[in-house]
């Protein structure tokens, strides 16, 4: 586990219940965040950002089903494993759950070594999750920042000689205004060639700004070395 | 008149090679350009060049394999490669298969030139 405490927020309309469970996480090194019904644990969930959430399926007005569709589908929770706590399993209820997207389930009474088993396995994974999104981000960058080099360095390049090649000029005591523009458009070429650049790193940083992590049409995801590769190679 | 030192420039890039043969033009060097890796390996079994200026990325074949061709029979004239790619593997690859010199781009007019005339007189 890569934290000292992680944070669990229960939601579960019976304070009896809450109770129990804060009472148990907390010997295991738990913070426990208690919520009393579907639509505070939502407003916790989002201000709150738990690690994990255990949630109880049997609740007046907003049922978990109905909470953790609501969770899975909104952005700024829909990263946090869900433990769907349920009285009755049969097969249908954990169909049910796993459909609205918990990650696992557990079934009351329960089970004190059971309940930490899953709670732990839940939030590996869950870290193991975080790891590959924050690796595949990585790589998107460390990619464009590679290819974004070369596309900015080449008309740097074509701009440094035209700048010179415009002093020369300036220095003759006939100036040709004709090669002064030639070289202008040089300069002009570069700067549009670096903003096109540009607006594509924007473009990646607004997408990423969005909560997603969908890769732009001319961004691909490789590494580093298989783009040195495709690159010495096209 | 002394002969002028002539220079192939390798590089797909149309805009640079069209800004650097006027540049390398100005200073006295006679230039030829061409934007195909393929066809400057045709020319370079015809012709000879005191120094070729070489680029890394281009389509069909890149510059490492030029390189690796050229020296492969044993080309007596200079090479220079210029790349954006400009790190420490690249370096030691260009070095390693018998480039003269490396130059980063971006460059600047005295960067090319002192390094053209470093290896053109060394």
């Amino acid at each position: 586990m890569v934290k000292d405490t992680y944070k669990i927020l229960v939601i579960d309309d019976r304070p009896d219940n809450v109770y129990y469970l804060q009472s148990r996480l907390q010997q295991e090194n738990f913070f426990v965040i208690p919520a009393f019904s579907g639509p505070e644990g939502i407003e916790k969930a989002k201000t709150q950002q738990p690690d994990l959430i255990l949630l109880d399926i049997m609740m007046p007005g907003m049922n978990g089903y109905e909470v953790c569709k609501i969770l899975t589908n909104t952005e700024e929770t829909k990263d946090i494993p869900i433990i769907l706590v349920t009285a009755k399993v049969d097969s249908q209820d954990v169909a049910e759950g796993l459909k609205v997207g918990a990650f696992d389930y557990i079934k009351k009474p329960f089970d004190k070594i059971e309940l930490v088993a899953r709670i732990n396995s839940a939030l590996r994974y869950s870290e193991m999750k975080k790891k590959s999104i924050q690796q595949e981000k990585y790589q998107i960058f460390e990619a464009t920042v590679f290819t974004t080099n070369h596309e900015i360095k080449q008309p740097l390049t074509i701009m440094s000689l035209a700048i010179n090649a415009i002093k020369r000029e300036l220095q003759k005591d006939t100036i040709d205004k004709k090669v002064i523009l030639d070289k202008v458009q040089y300069i002009e070429e570069g700067i549009k060639k670096i903003t096109t650049v540009l607006n594509k790193l924007n473009a990646i940083k607004q997408t990423e700004s969005k909560g997603g992590y969908e890769k732009e049409k001319d961004v691909k995801m490789v590494s580093v070395e298989d783009l040195k590769k495709e690159i010495l190679n096209d | 008149m002394p002969k002028l030192e002539s220079i192939l420039i390798i590089d797909d890039d149309v805009s640079l090679t069209r800004i650097l043969r006027e540049e390398l033009n100005s200073v006295g060097y006679d230039v030829e350009v061409i934007n195909n890796g393929t066809e400057a390996l045709d020319r370079l079994q015809k012709e000879f060049y005191d120094l070729i200026l070489l680029d890394i990325k281009m389509p069909e074949i890149n510059g490492f394999d030029i390189l690796k061709e050229l020296k492969g029979k044993n080309y007596p004239g200079k090479i220079i490669v210029m790349t954006a790619y400009a790190d420490v593997e690249n370096t030691l690859l260009a070095k390693k298969l018998g480039a003269d010199d490396f130059l980063p781009k971006p460059y600047d007019l005295d960067e090319l030139l002192i390094t053209i005339q470093k290896v053109l007189h060394s």
